[in-house]
C-alpha cells in the first residue's frame, strides 16, 4: 500500500515538473501572476520563456506590460518594439509603445509621412516578415497558375498575360518590402536605453568626452561593436559609444 | 574751430580783467547745541573770477574741526564769471559754555576781505547716556554685529537682523550697514555674507543716509536682504566683507587743525591710498518649526500673510471646451515657493495646469506680490458643473496661528455641444500635445490571455525547405507544359517536324514487323520490309514524299544536311543487299536477316543525330 502511495506521489511530482517545463504552462502561469499584480513573478516566467526561445508576439507584449507596470520604461519598450516586429499593426502593441514613448525624456521625432506614403507602405507596416513572405508567394502562385492557363486558353492570352503582369507588378513591391523587412531585422541592430540615462561618447571608453545624453527608453541604431561598447547612431547626424549594458538589442 | 577757441580766450581775458568783486559769508546750521551735537559750519567765497582763494580759518577754540567737502559752482553768462566755493566743516564741541566762531578773512589782490564772527552756545549733553546711535531697537530679538566697538573709526560696517528666531518660511531681513565718515578713493567691493539653508531674496535699492554717531557725522549705505529658512534648526548667517581704500588717514588725521591742509602744497593732495578690509562677526538664528496643532491637511508649506482670490473667464460655456480658472494668492510673504492651493475634482470635469506667474515687489523691504494660477477646466458633460471648493491654507506669523481659506465652489453652466465630434477636439493645452492628453487619460491596454503557439523567435517561413521546394515546383510545372504545349502545337501545324518526330516510330515498328518476317524466313518480304523502314525514315527526316524518294535525291539531300560519306556509303550499301534480295532472289539466312536489321537500326541510329 505504502509503495503504491509512494508511486503515486513519485508521479505526480514527475508529472508536476514535466508540466511546469511547458512553455505553455509557463505563458499560462506567468498571465495569472500578471493578473495578481506580481509583475515581478510575471516578467522572470515571460523571461523564461524568452530564454527557452518559444516565444509569441503575445509573450513580449506581456513582457513590455509587466515593464511597463514595474516602471522599466526602456525595457517594456523593448518588448513591444519586439512583439510588434512580431506582429505588426497590432493595436494593442502600438497604443501600449506609444503611451511607453509618451514617458520618456528625449524627443525624438519620426521622419513625417504623408498620406499617400502611408497607404503605400500600409502592407510593410502591417505585416510581418512570414505574412509578406505568405503574400508574395501567393502572388508568385498566380502568376504560374495564370500562365498555366495562358498554355491552354490561347485565344484568353492577352488579358491573362496582362492579368499576370499586374500581378508581377505587385509581387515585385512586396519582394522589395519583404527584402527590406529581412534587412531591417536581420542585418540593421536596434537597441533601446534601459538605464537611466547615459553619456554618449566620443569613443569606445570611459576617458573618452561625453558628447550628449540620452535618456531611458530612447531608441538607437547599433552600428559597431567593439569590447562592451556599442557605436550607436540616432537619427539625426548624432553618433557615439555606450556602454552595452546600458541597451538592450531589440 | 579757431574762431571758438579765440572766443574763449576772448571771454576768459575779459573775466579776469574784470576781478574785483568778491565776497566771504560763514553761516552755522545752528546757534545752540548740545555737547553730543554737531555744528556745521558753511564758509561762501563768491566772486566774478574762476580762480577762487582759500579763505584763511583760525583755530577754533573749544571746537574740533574736520572737514566734510569743498562745492564748486562756476557759471559764465554774458561774458560774465561768477564763481562761488562752499568750504563746509563739522565742528564737534569739547566742552560746553559760549564760543565765538570766526572771523574767516581771504585776501585777494592785496585787499583783504572778512566775515563776521558768529556766537554758538554749547549747552550739556540733551540725553544722559547717549553713547548708543540714534538708531532704535526695533524688535526684542536684535542683535548687531558690528565690525569694531571703536566708535570713533572713520569707517566700520555691521550686520544685523530684525529677529534671531523666526518660522520656517518667516522672512527675517538682514542688514548690512557701512559707515562712512571720510571719502573713499574709490568704490568698496562688497561680498555678501554666506547663508546657507535659506532662500534669499535681494531688495534693491540701496539706502543712504547721514547719521550722527559719538559726535561724528557718517555715510551710512544700508543694503537688505530677505532670508527665508528652507527647513528648522539653528543656522549662521556668515560674516559679510568690505574692502575699501580710505585717504591715508595717519597722516591726514595727525595735523593740529584740518584747516591747515589748505596750506599745503598741492601735490599734498595726491596721496596714497590705504585699503583695508571689514568683516562682520556671522550671527546666530535659530529656525523654528511650523506648529504641529492646527496643522491643517492641505496645509503644503506657504508662510506668511496672504489671500487668495478666483476666478473664471466665462461662466458659460460648450461641454468639452475650456474654461480658465485664475486663482491668485496675494500677500506678503515667499511668494515664489507658493505652491498651487488644492482643488477637489469633479468626476464631470477635467483639470488642467496650465500656467503660473508671479508678481513680486519688495516696497519697505518686506517681499510681497502675488502668485498666479491659471488652471484650464474642461466640462465632460452638459449642465451646472461646480468646481471646488478651492482650499488653501497658510501660516500667519503675525497671528501665530494657521489659517484656512476656503473658496465656495464655482458653478459653470457647460451647454451641450452642437458638433458632437470627438471629445477633446479642440483643446490645446501648452506643453502637452493632443495625443500625449489623450494618452494621459488611459492606461496600458490590458495583457493579452488567448491561447498561443510558442514558436523560436524570428522563424521565417522563407527559410523552410518545404516552402522552397512548394515555391520551385509550380514553376517546374510550367516549364514542363510550356514544353509539351510547344512540342504538341508544332506537331499538329508543322508536317515536316511531325513526320521527322514520328519517323523513328515508323521505322521501329517497321523493323519489328521485319523480325517477325524474318523468323518466316521469307527473304523477299524481309528485305521489302526493312527496305521501307529505311527509306521511309529518311523520307520522314527529309519531309520528302514517299513516293518521290529516289537513290539519288536522297544521296544528295543526306549529303547537304551534312552527313558523312561513311553513312552515306553504307546506305548505298544497304540498299545494294535489300534490292539484291528483292530483285534477284537471293536467299538469306537467319544470320543474314539479323546482320540486315542490324545494319538498319546502325543507319536509323546514325541519322537519328541528323538535324
Amino acid at each position: 500500500m505504502r509503495r503504491i502511495l509512494c508511486l503515486i506521489i513519485i508521479v505526480f511530482i514527475f508529472c508536476g515538473t514535466a508540466f511546469a517545463q511547458s512553455p505553455e504552462h509557463i505563458y499560462r502561469k506567468a498571465n495569472l501572476n500578471y493578473e495578481n499584480e506580481a509583475y515581478e513573478e510575471a516578467v522572470s516566467l515571460y523571461d523564461e520563456l524568452v530564454k527557452m526561445d518559444r516565444v509569441s508576439p503575445e509573450v513580449f507584449y506581456n513582457l513590455g506590460n509587466s515593464y511597463f507596470k514595474l516602471k522599466k520604461i526602456g525595457k517594456a519598450i523593448v518588448n513591444y518594439e519586439r512583439a510588434l516586429e512580431a506582429a505588426p499593426g497590432d493595436r494593442d502593441i502600438i497604443s501600449n509603445l506609444k503611451l511607453a514613448q509618451a514617458g520618456i525624456v528625449d524627443k525624438i521625432e519620426a521622419p513625417e509621412r504623408g498620406f499617400i506614403l502611408d497607404m503605400i507602405l500600409f502592407a510593410y507596416d502591417k505585416m510581418d516578415v512570414n505574412q509578406l513572405t505568405l503574400f508574395s508567394s501567393l502572388f508568385y502562385f498566380s502568376i504560374i497558375a495564370l500562365l498555366i492557363f495562358a498554355i491552354f486558353f490561347i485565344t484568353q492570352r492577352k488579358t491573362l498575360f496582362y492579368t499576370s503582369g499586374t500581378i508581377a507588378l505587385a509581387l515585385v513591391i512586396f519582394l522589395i518590402f519583404l527584402f527590406s523587412k529581412i534587412h531591417s531585422e536581420t542585418l540593421v541592430t536596434h537597441a533601446v536605453v534601459v538605464v537611466g540615462k547615459v553619456d554618449v561618447r566620443s569613443g569606445p571608453k570611459k576617458d573618452y568626452l561625453p558628447q550628449f545624453t540620452i535618456h531611458e527608453g530612447t531608441k538607437v541604431k547599433v552600428v559597431k561593436e567593439r569590447q562592451d561598447w556599442f557605436e550607436i547612431d540616432l537619427s539625426k547626424d548624432l553618433r557615439g559609444w555606450i556602454p552595452k549594458d546600458s541597451v538592450e538589442i531589440i | 574751430m579757431k574762431k571758438i577757441i579765440l572766443t574763449i580766450l576772448f571771454i576768459l581775458s575779459t573775466s579776469i580783467s574784470y576781478a574785483g568783486d568778491i565776497s566771504i559769508s560763514a553761516d552755522v546750521d545752528r546757534r545752540q547745541i548740545a555737547l553730543d551735537g554737531q555744528l556745521m559750519l558753511t564758509i561762501t567765497v563768491s566772486g566774478s573770477m574762476a580762480n577762487i582763494p582759500q579763505p584763511t580759518i583760525p583755530s577754533l577754540d573749544g571746537f574740533t574741526a574736520y572737514s566734510s567737502g569743498r562745492s564748486q559752482n562756476l557759471s559764465i553768462m554774458n561774458g560774465q564769471v561768477n564763481s562761488s566755493v562752499t568750504f563746509t566743516y563739522a565742528l564737534v564741541p569739547n566742552d560746553t559754555g559760549d564760543y565765538t566762531i570766526g572771523p574767516f578773512s581771504i585776501d585777494y589782490e592785496g585787499d583783504t576781505y572778512s566775515t563776521d564772527t558768529i556766537n554758538v552756545k554749547v549747552t550739556p549733553r540733551s540725553t544722559p547716556q547717549p553713547q548708543a546711535p540714534s538708531y532704535a531697537a526695533t524688535d526684542e530679538y536684535e542683535q548687531r554685529a558690528t565690525s569694531d566697538t571703536q566708535q570713533t573709526k572713520e569707517l566700520f560696517i555691521e550686520t544685523y537682523v530684525d529677529k534671531l528666531r523666526a518660522y520656517v518660511n518667516e522672512q527675517i531681513t538682514l542688514t548690512f550697514a557701512f559707515y562712512q565718515a571720510v571719502n573713499l578713493f574709490q568704490n568698496p567691493r562688497y561680498s555678501a555674507p554666506q547663508a546657507t539653508g535659506f532662500w534669499t531674496e535681494d531688495m534693491p535699492p540701496q539706502n543712504k543716509y547721514y547719521k550722527m554717531i559719538n559726535g561724528r557725522k557718517y555715510l551710512v549705505t544700508e543694503i537688505k536682504t530677505a532670508l527665508f529658512a528652507t527647513s528648522p534648526g539653528e543656522f549662521t548667517i556668515g560674516s559679510a566683507r568690505l574692502e575699501a581704500t580710505v585717504e591715508d588717514v595717519e597722516r591726514f588725521f595727525s595735523r593740529r587743525s584740518p584747516f591747515d591742509i589748505f596750506n599745503n602744497d598741492p601735490f599734498s593732495m595726491f596721496r596714497r591710498g590705504k585699503p583695508i578690509v571689514l568683516t562682520t562677526d556671522p550671527i546666530i538664528v535659530e529656525i523654528l518649526p511650523l506648529p504641529h496643532e492646527g496643522k491643517p491637511a492641505n496645509f503644503k508649506g506657504d508662510v506668511g500673510i496672504l489671500d487668495i482670490t478666483a476666478n473664471i473667464d466665462k461662466d458659460s460655456v460648450e461641454e468639452n471646451q475650456p474654461v480658465t480658472l485664475t486663482i491668485k494668492i496675494k500677500g506678503q510673504g515667499n511668494i515664489k515657493t507658493i505652491s498651487s492651493p488644492t482643488i477637489h475634482e469633479a468626476s464631470d470635469v477635467k483639470l488642467y495646469d496650465s500656467a503660473s506667474s508671479e508678481n513680486i515687489s519688495k516696497d519697505n523691504y518686506v517681499v510681497q506680490g502675488e502668485k498666479i494660477f491659471e488652471k484650464l477646466i474642461i466640462p465632460k458633460r452638459p449642465g451646472a458643473i461646480s468646481i471646488g471648493p478651492i482650499e488653501y491654507s497658510f501660516f500667519d506669523t503675525s497671528k501665530k496661528k494657521y489659517i484656512e481659506k476656503k473658496i465656495s465652489p464655482i458653478i459653470i453652466n457647460a451647454s451641450e455641444a452642437e458638433d458632437k465630434g470627438p471629445a477633446e477636439s479642440h483643446i490645446f493645452l501648452p506643453g502637452l500635445t493632443k495625443e500625449e492628453i489623450k494618452l494621459l487619460e488611459k492606461d496600458i491596454s490590458y495583457i493579452k490571455t488567448n491561447p498561443v503557439v510558442l514558436r523560436p523567435r524570428r522563424a521565417y517561413q522563407y527559410k523552410n525547405k518545404i516552402f522552397i521546394l512548394l515555391n520551385i515546383l509550380p514553376l517546374l510545372i510550367l516549364i514542363f507544359l510550356y514544353i509539351h504545349d510547344s512540342h504538341k502545337r508544332r506537331l499538329l501545324t508543322n508536317v515536316g517536324y511531325a513526320r521527322s518526330r514520328r519517323a523513328k516510330g515508323v521505322a521501329s515498328k517497321r523493323l519489328k514487323k521485319a523480325r517477325q518476317i524474318m523468323l518466316k524466313e521469307n527473304t523477299k518480304e524481309f528485305c521489302a520490309e526493312i527496305h521501307k523502314s529505311v527509306i521511309e525514315y529518311v523520307a520522314d527526316r527529309l519531309n520528302i514524299p514517299h513516293a518521290s524518294i529516289t537513290k539519288d535525291l536522297l544521296e544528295e539531300k543526306l549529303k547537304t544536311k551534312g552527313i558523312s560519306d561513311p553513312v552515306i556509303q553504307e546506305i548505298r550499301e544497304f540498299f545494294s543487299i535489300c534490292d539484291m534480295a528483292r530483285f534477284a532472289a537471293a536467299r538469306f539466312t537467319k544470320e543474314d536477316m539479323q546482320a540486315t536489321i542490324t545494319r538498319a537500326t546502325d543507319i536509323i541510329s546514325a541519322l537519328e543525330r541528323m538535324r
